[in-house]
């Protein structure tokens, strides 16, 4: 019986120790189509700690951020973009100054190197990927974030952005005026 | 003070003076109990910040001793201690031109330590009690940090990533050599000894730190250095136990 008691108190320690059990489950979701139907554009303030609405008093040129509201014919709620994919994906999505921007890129220039994805963590944010080569279209967010890295020029700055889909069908628009200063 | 612990935890057995009637040769401790991290931040270095304060914590240790003679002997041990990862507010480290976007600690909620030990241990005793000094040498597991920030400057787009890392790369728990003396008082009730054993780990070296400064927009680093804390860390272990002698 003492010796029982010694092998079960010694195995229950011994065998006590480093046990960890791992296991994940990783299933491929099934995605719901959706179609890029309309987009917006804002101007965003990122002097802060996070990024707001511009307003009429113009933001400071080191601190503007573009945002792309992407709106789609799904009602999409905020957590379940990911489920989301577009029918006709973004492929190519181009930024032209309609002023002129600075010395190196006269009035309709393109810009679009002037301009980086945000990497702060943003609300419902998705990456601009078509720089790489790839497509927009699974729906991880529905706002690109494009921070203006290049400094311009001071005075009002408006910017056309051309949004490619894989179809070939192509949507523009253009910001209303902002004053960078 | 702990240069006291370990004086009264080594010389305890030849001041008591105790004799000797009739030894095991080997003996197999089971102990269980708390352990006390006494590492002492000291701030305004930011690798304080980084490594474990005091915490209590919960160990189990397993030690088995071979006698040579009546007194002298070599134990080997091992043990495993629960540790949690101290919530701690990291802001102090970030300056004040910028904001905090972000941070993971990379922290699970607790965590298992494992160290093992050998060494030398000398025994007295005098009919049922009896007393064991250990010194040890060995190597422990130590909590290690690696969190990293999202940084923002104030007034701009600017946005960098801190990252500290243990040690040269990613790193939950350090390795670091040790030093422990020890003591146990034991009752024989038969073939079994009841033992209170307190151990004082002593580290004999530091976890270093790196830190790197990135560009997030670009991943292009900006600034990178190493830092090591100014102090030794050291743990207090208070157990109850049962030995088998043999």
């Amino acid at each position: 019986m003492k010796y029982l008691l010694r092998t079960m108190l010694v195995l229950a320690v011994f065998l006590g120790m480093g046990f960890d059990c791992q296991g994940y489950w990783d299933e491929e979701p099934e995605y719901k189509s959706c179609k890029l139907t309309d987009f917006q554009l804002h101007h965003m303030n990122n002097e802060g700690k996070q990024s707001v609405e511009a307003t009429s008093d113009g933001i400071k040129k080191e601190a503007y951020i573009l945002r792309i509201d992407l709106i789609t014919d799904s009602l999409i709620s905020n957590y379940n973009y990911s489920f989301y994919k577009l029918e006709d994906g973004i492929i190519k999505l181009d930024i032209n100054t309609i002023n002129t921007f600075n010395q190196d890129y006269p009035a309709g220039a393109d810009i679009r190197t002037c301009f980086t994805n945000y990497p702060g963590t943003v609300e419902q944010g998705i990456a601009d990927y078509t720089q790489k080569g790839y497509t927009i279209d699974i729906m991880t967010g529905s706002k690109i974030y494009l921070a203006l890295r290049t400094i311009p020029q001071v005075g009002l700055h408006s910017f056309k952005v051309t949004l490619t889909l894989a179809s070939g069908k192509k949507i523009e628009k253009e910001t209303t005026p902002i004053a960078l200063y | 003070m702990r240069k006291i612990i370990i004086l009264i935890l080594f010389f305890l057995p030849a001041i008591l003076q105790a004799q000797t009637e009739r030894s095991e040769r080997m003996i197999i401790d089971m102990t269980t109990g708390i352990n006390v991290n006494l590492f002492e931040p000291k701030f305004g270095n930011a690798s304080d910040c980084l490594l474990s304060t005091k915490t209590i914590s919960p160990f189990i240790k397993g030690r088995f001793s071979y006698f040579f003679s009546s007194g002298w002997g070599a134990f080997v041990d091992f043990k495993l201690a629960s540790a949690t990862y101290s919530g701690k507010d990291y802001s102090n480290i970030i300056p004040n031109l910028y904001y905090n976007l972000g941070d993971d600690f990379n922290e699970k909620n607790s965590t298992i330590l494992h160290d093992g030990s050998i060494g030398g241990t000398y025994r007295i005793e005098n009919k049922n009690w009896s007393i064991r000094t250990r010194l040890g040498i060995g190597i422990g597991e130590m909590l290690a940090k690696n969190p990293n920030f999202t940084i923002k400057e104030k007034g701009n787009n600017n946005l960098y990533y801190i990252i500290y890392v243990a040690g040269d790369r990613y790193m939950e728990v350090d390795e670091l050599p040790f030093l422990n003396p020890g003591i146990s008082l034991s009752y024989k009730y038969d073939d079994i000894l009841f033992n209170v054993d307190i151990n004082y780990t002593q580290f004999i070296q530091k976890t270093s730190y790196t830190y790197v400064l990135t560009d997030a927009y670009t991943q292009k680093v900006i600034e990178k250095r190493k830092f090591a804390p100014k102090n030794l860390s050291g743990n207090l272990e208070i157990g109850l136990g049962v030995s088998f002698s043999f």
